[in-house]
């Protein structure tokens, strides 16, 4: 059996020497999706970043398909991991394709000319997102959702084995982040690991295998998300009264209860 | 020729292509090449091309060879290491108004030289041998500052306060000089092109070819780069290492650009803002027609420095005229939009 694609021990994450949160354990294995959910600055973001190598564990260990974070090549990881972040904060001035053949870059020579390969897979990632008429479109002519489509058709053209996505769903219509949220399954139904940070429980309890609570510094509950998500775990995770009703093919919905 | 300027303008979802490298690259090598050649014919004692290469002895043959070959060359290598290095600052800081002076390189070159001059140190080329020391001093003071912290921005921070901190000095020593010294220290300030000997060009060619290569070598990581340190190395990029190396590298052209020519503003800012509005903002592509375009630029300033000569019954330094064709244009180019489709 292979190693899992992540897999954290007593993970401690955080700025500055300051831990976040504490104490993570989650294994993630080829062919699942986890969601991350919690309030704001609970530490989500974070915790992808550190699992990336962009931030120094505060504490405790993290392995990528074996092997702990600190031991890989940034190059070599980039081929087996790739990340959506929040926030385009790039040169507007290239054009969607160019973007994301960008993702190609771990794959390519040091001058990053693009082969036909290259191409196709980056052509075959907007299509698969529906967004092949952005290929040739400058990004500072693109709305912010359009510029977070473009962003996950990069990791997808990355061809990683883990996807970390950092709010993919931000800024997107209801019917682009249902979409997006497909187009990953999909890929996790072919084997890839993804762990995605969700702010509506209502994406995590459709789309996601597990789901990681995170909140006050540390975990408030792991599992299946079929048995970890209710209205009482997810009330007290987000500090607020929810309710729950389940559709009639039997979705779960979550929504605040309001005041009375 | 409409045909190489319609494939050129036509817009295409990847703009970088080795076809449309060597198009666009050889493209500016020949203005280089015709700003070049009407540069040597351009001055105040009219130079027949012809004669001065039928007879390198006459009057003719010596101005070319001994004062506008030299001159131009030199042109070209400040025009291309100024416009290549803001190029890449603009990618590197992720700022559209980073140029090439920002790291405080200025600064230093400037109080170098301007010790040199009070001083009235003038043999051995010493203002610029000091205005070297003090950009490299300069760049070293302000790259150790920027590396206790990542962001590029402290970097940038440190320079811009270390060039405030040069002016208020310079000030202060002008303050003190005699008018006639203070003549001097005014004229290098405000940049202008000399005649260097040959040994003194081939030094600092040298020095531009591996800076400036150093530079295009590391264009792909800093299109990557320009995206933002993380994204970058989720990416595979060597942050750090590329940072440092595209750091130095302009760090050390502009210090030898300044050391020959005093401070020639807005080169380093119009030359990139210009191309990038024709070619996107792929560096593997700016970065060298930037070389290209701001040696032709520079050029062809220096040219009209003497073509205005009768005018103004000396030369104007080439730093004003860069800035008075360069002021104007990059209000214009701010006003229209900073990326056009």
């Amino acid at each position: 059996m292979s190693a899992p694609a992540l897999e954290t021990a007593a993970l401690a994450v955080g700025y500055g020497g300051r831990p976040v949160v504490s104490g993570v354990s989650v294994t993630v294995a080829p062919g699942t999706l986890w969601a991350v959910l919690g309030p704001n600055g609970s530490g989500k973001s974070t915790l992808l970043r550190t699992v990336l190598g962009l931030l120094r564990p505060l504490g405790g260990e993290a392995r990528l398909f074996g092997t702990s974070i600190s031991r890989w090549e940034r190059r070599a990881l980039a081929c087996r991991v790739a990340w959506v972040p929040q926030s385009f904060e790039g040169d507007p001035g290239f054009t969607g394709l160019e973007l994301v053949l960008m993702g190609r870059a771990p794959h390519q020579g040091a001058w990053g000319l693009p082969g036909a390969k290259d191409l196709a897979v980056a052509r075959a990632a907007l299509a698969e997102l529906g967004i092949g008429h952005l290929a040739g479109r400058v990004v500072s002519r693109l709305s912010g959702g359009e510029r977070r489509l473009l962003l996950v058709a990069r990791a997808l053209a990355q061809e990683p084995s883990l996807l970390l996505l950092d709010e993919p769903t931000a800024f997107l219509d209801l019917q682009h982040q249902a979409q997006v949220l497909e187009r990953v399954r999909a890929r996790v139904r072919a084997g890839l690991a993804a762990v995605t940070v969700l702010h509506d429980p209502n994406l995590a309890a459709a789309f996601a295998d597990a789901a990681l609570l995170l909140r006050d510094g540390g975990v408030l509950g792991q599992g299946p998300a079929a048995e970890l998500l209710d209205a009482e775990r997810l009330g007290r995770l987000y500090g607020l009264g929810l309710a729950e009703a389940r559709t009639a093919a039997g979705h779960r919905l979550f929504a605040p209860r309001g005041t009375p | 020729m409409t045909s190489v300027a319609g494939s050129l303008g036509t817009a295409s979802a990847v703009r970088f292509t080795p076809g449309r490298a060597t198009l666009v690259l050889g493209g500016l090598l020949v203005l280089l090449l015709l700003a070049f050649v009407a540069s040597l014919a351009l001055g105040e004692y009219p130079v027949q091309l012809a004669r001065a290469f039928a007879e390198p002895g006459s009057p003719d043959g010596r101005v070319l060879f001994g004062l506008r070959i030299p001159r131009a060359v030199l042109g070209a290598l400040v025009g291309a290491s100024l416009a290549a290095s803001g190029s890449a600052l603009q990618a590197l800081l992720r700022n559209p108004l980073a140029d090439s002076f920002v790291l405080g390189v200025s600064g230093g070159a400037a109080l170098g030289a301007t010790l040199a001059l009070a001083l009235g140190l003038q043999a051995l080329a010493a203002p610029s041998v000091f205005a070297f020391v003090g950009a490299v001093a300069a760049m070293a003071l302000v790259l150790a500052a920027g590396r206790a912290r990542s962001s590029p921005y402290a970097a940038l921070l440190t320079g811009v306060v270390f060039n405030a901190f040069a002016a208020a000095i310079i000030t202060c020593i002008k303050t003190l000089l005699t008018p006639d010294r203070l003549g001097e220290v005014l004229y290098w300030l405000a940049g202008s092109l000399g005649y260097e000997r040959p040994r003194t060009l081939i030094l600092g060619g040298v020095l531009q070819l591996v800076a400036l290569g150093l530079l295009w070598a590391a264009s792909a990581r800093l299109n990557l780069l320009s995206l933002g340190d993380d994204e970058a190395a989720s990416l595979g990029v060597p942050v750090r290492r590329t940072r440092a190396i595209v750091l130095v590298a302009t760090s050390l052209s502009v210090a030898g650009a300044v050391a020959l020519a005093g401070l020639i503003g807005f080169v380093g800012l119009i030359v990139p803002h210009l191309l990038r509005l024709w070619l996107g903002p792929d560096q593997r592509l700016l970065v060298p027609a930037s070389a290209l375009g701001g040696a032709a630029f520079l050029v062809l300033a220096d040219a009209a420095t003497r073509v205005l000569f009768p005018v103004f019954h000396s030369e104007p330094p080439v730093g004003v005229v860069t800035a008075v064709l360069g002021g104007p244009l990059f209000v214009w180019l701010l006003n229209r939009g900073e990326h056009p489709a």
